[in-house]
């Protein structure tokens, strides 16, 4: 029996041992156990957008950042963006005088859009972002003000990791070499491969690397720490221009601290889940594809297969005396089901779940090692 | 197809970097400048119908359950990829408990069954952001103030210095000050708390804080009326903008203030690097962004260092500063992002290695830190 907002009172005992209501309980066909989302493998099954209901190929999503191209939430109450268009006025401009071409595309309404939030009343015109030509996409990126540096420190410390491989294979090298009987060319002549290189007129190997380390630059430590501004003392906050903390962290690459610099947050997409059993490694739940659809391909839930026991009524339980207790039990199934009652003497002792995931290790190292074999 | 296939066996998945703060969980890509996502280290724990804390533990058990929940909404909410056979760089502090990080590595492992898990501590990362071969590393988090000294990639291991100078000591002090300004005890949750620190306090000059602790009275700062939803405003004075964060500096007899052990971390370090280290200070973590606070450090320093006991013990009168190349609440987390690209994940902890030892290496376990002979 499993309630929504109330407590819930049947549960059931996991294979891995936890209780848990039957609404979370699955059931694997092959093994012929019952499965929890504790114990089961979780899986990326596809990408979508929440708003749009647009299907993302991961691919794409990865190179995205796992951010809809067309959907913005608001920067301020993170409610969904809308776009709302808007006729451009013909404006009496310098350009009229100019030429008189302008005035007959002045004649034709021109649609331009911006982005409002209807539940705080943000737009994108807050904070000056040109509106724009076409509804969707085209919108202006902020970048990372830090982003330039953090790649020069990457190729810095490639750089040193491919230097510490080379020296590393160097040594081994040196610690087996075997002295053959046969004089190799680079023995008998002294040409080494850099030699050899240089001669055959191609770039010698780990320039770019040796460039990277020569020209690295390391942070400059100054005297001078930011000071509080002399009119911070005297001057009025204004809380509404003072971001909040969860307004910063929603960009984490730029977190601003004024009103004025919020920007719109790409919208985040969401993922169709599907669920493995660890043990057998076969499906217990596949969505179907298409984002719309909230329907299962592979669906092998608990309440199909597993009698379900309601709670009709009770009695409480009183000291020398019976009580009743009646359960109505219910076969979900279309075949004939055995019931047994326990005493709470013949209840078995359970197995212990830390034992049985790493026996799952286990075993999954022994297929990579049969693997690498 | 099968050339396509050949490639996806050889490229390693992007790994991810996690920073399990005690307050806000940083998760992203390495090799990226900022986290995907920076989220209070909390879940929804339907069984208790609250939002439980990653921190909140009383048995290992409970620990193991907050990791899979928080473990499964950063994957599967913010990052969406499979936890599956992707390497994990972990940015932790020196200090975290052998439990905590024993536990987490059994999470990752067997749980999420992560191809390998590199363990790296957050002042080295730091450093890397830096590329300095010294660096003394000051980084206010949420509940401690952890002063490290890195010196040519390896920490000065008894210098560390660690007082619970962060976030947490502001809160209170900010929550004793409101009561006070509004002659009620308010009782305010810790969101508000945190909010109201975040948009209005700052930390003024050492002349101010000087005349603040006399009890001369001076100029104030414009006090602020802070909206609350349900009841009426609240005040937030001048005095208490200004005071919040004077517990980091507040003396007495112990020295435990966040300058006083700054400089026991220097006299502590060898003396041929005392003067690099004093010349290489990075005030990191997301505390460090309160406005005026490294001003106020860089002061503080200055002066303490001309008073006893530290003038006849250090001859250093030179302090300098860096400027960090990424936010300041995610500058250790970006240097995990840099660690982790830079070599591939060669350093990572594999997961058969894992396996069969199932333990970790840490630094005060004597089996690590003892030579062989």
């Amino acid at each position: 029996m499993a309630y929504l907002i109330q407590e819930d009172y049947v549960k059931y005992v996991c294979s891995c041992g936890q209780l848990k209501p039957i609404t979370s309980l699955y059931f694997c066909r092959h093994c012929l156990k019952i499965r929890c989302g504790f114990c089961i493998c979780h899986e990326v099954d596809s990408h979508y957008c929440a708003n749009c209901l647009e299907n993302m190929p991961s691919s794409e999503a990865r190179l995205k950042k796992n951010r809809c191209s067309s959907c913005f939430d608001c920067p301020s109450c993170f409610h969904t963006l809308s776009t709302r268009a808007m006729i451009a006025q013909a404006r009496p401009s310098a350009q009229d005088g100019a030429s008189g071409d302008t005035k007959v595309e002045n004649k034709q309404p021109k649609k331009t859009y911006y982005l409002s939030c209807f539940n705080c009343r943000w737009t994108s015109r807050d904070v000056g972002i040109p509106d724009q030509p076409v509804a969707s996409g085209g919108w202006p990126e902020r970048t990372n003000p830090f982003a330039n540096r953090f790649n020069q420190l990457l190729d810095y410390y490639k750089a040193v990791a491919q230097l510490e491989k080379q020296e590393k294979l160097e040594r081994e090298r040196k610690k087996f070499a075997i002295r053959g009987k046969y004089i190799t060319l680079t023995d008998k002549t002294g040409l080494t491969g850099a030699m050899a290189r240089n001669i055959a007129g191609l770039p010698p190997s780990e320039s770019g690397s040796s460039a990277t380390l020569a020209n690295f630059t390391p942070s400059q430590a100054s005297a001078e720490v930011e000071e509080l501004p002399e009119d911070f003392y005297t001057k009025e906050v204004d809380l509404k221009q003072i971001t909040s903390l969860s307004q910063r962290l929603a960009a984490p690459a730029r977190q601003p601290a004024r009103g004025s610099r919020l920007w719109p947050l790409p919208k985040r997409l969401s993922v169709k889940r599907s669920q493995r059993c660890r043990a057998c490694d076969h499906n217990l739940t596949k969505p179907e594809y298409n984002p719309g659809s909230i329907k299962f391909k592979i669906e092998l839930l608990a309440y199909y297969h597993v009698p379900e026991v309601k709670i009709i009524s009770f009695e409480s339980v009183k000291p020398g005396t019976r009580s009743e207790l009646l359960l109505k039990v219910t076969n979900p199934t279309g075949h004939e089901m055995r019931l047994r009652l326990l005493q709470p003497s013949d209840v078995p002792v359970e197995e212990e779940q830390p034992k049985s995931i790493e026996k799952s290790l286990e075993k999954s190292l022994t297929l990579e090692k049969v693997c690498n074999n | 197809m099968a050339l396509y296939e050949g490639i996806a066996l050889i490229q390693e998945k992007q790994a991810v970097v996690l920073d399990l703060g005690t307050d806000y969980t940083k998760f992203g890509f390495t090799g990226e400048a900022a986290p995907r996502c920076i989220i209070r280290s909390e879940f929804w724990c339907p069984s208790e119908r609250r939002y439980k804390r990653v921190h909140d533990y009383k048995t290992a058990e409970e620990l193991y359950d907050n990791f899979v929940h928080m473990l499964h909404l950063l994957y599967f909410r913010h990052v969406l990829v499979n936890p599956k056979e992707r390497k994990v760089v972990v940015v932790e502090s020196l200090l975290t408990p052998t439990l905590f990080r024993e536990t987490l590595a059994k999470v990752l492992f067997t749980h999420y069954e992560v191809s390998g898990v590199m363990w790296a501590d957050s002042p080295r990362l730091c450093a890397l952001i830096l590329g300095t071969p010294e660096a003394l590393i000051v980084s206010i988090g949420a509940r401690e103030a952890e002063v490290t000294a890195v010196v040519h990639a390896s920490v000065v291991l008894h210098a560390i210095q660690a007082q619970p100078l962060g976030a947490h000591a502001i809160h209170q002090e900010l929550s004793k000050l409101l009561d006070e300004d509004n002659k009620t005890e308010l009782k305010l949750p810790e969101q508000i708390i945190e909010d109201i620190k975040v948009k209005t306090c700052f930390v003024g000059n050492r002349e101010r804080a000087v005349q603040w602790a006399t009890g001369n009275p001076l100029m104030p700062a414009k006090s602020v009326q802070y909206p609350l939803s349900g009841r009426a405003a609240i005040t937030v004075s001048g005095r208490t903008r200004e005071l919040a964060a004077e517990p980091l500096f507040a003396r007495d007899n112990e020295l435990a203030s966040l300058p006083d052990i700054i400089l026991q971390c220097i006299i502590q370090c060898p003396i041929d690097s005392r003067r690099a280290l004093a010349q290489n200070i990075f005030v990191t973590g997301g505390t460090a962004t309160i406005p005026g606070l490294k001003a106020r450090l860089a002061h503080e320093l200055r002066y303490l260092v001309t008073q006893p006991p530290y003038c006849d013990r250090l001859s250093i009168r030179e302090f300098r500063f860096h400027k960090s190349g990424a936010h300041d609440n995610s500058a250790a987390w970006a240097g995990g992002a840099l660690a982790g690209a830079a070599d591939g994940g060669a350093r990572a902890l594999a997961r058969d290695v894992y396996a069969r030892t199932a333990r970790l290496r840490d630094w005060p376990c004597l089996l690590d830190n003892t030579r062989r002979h």
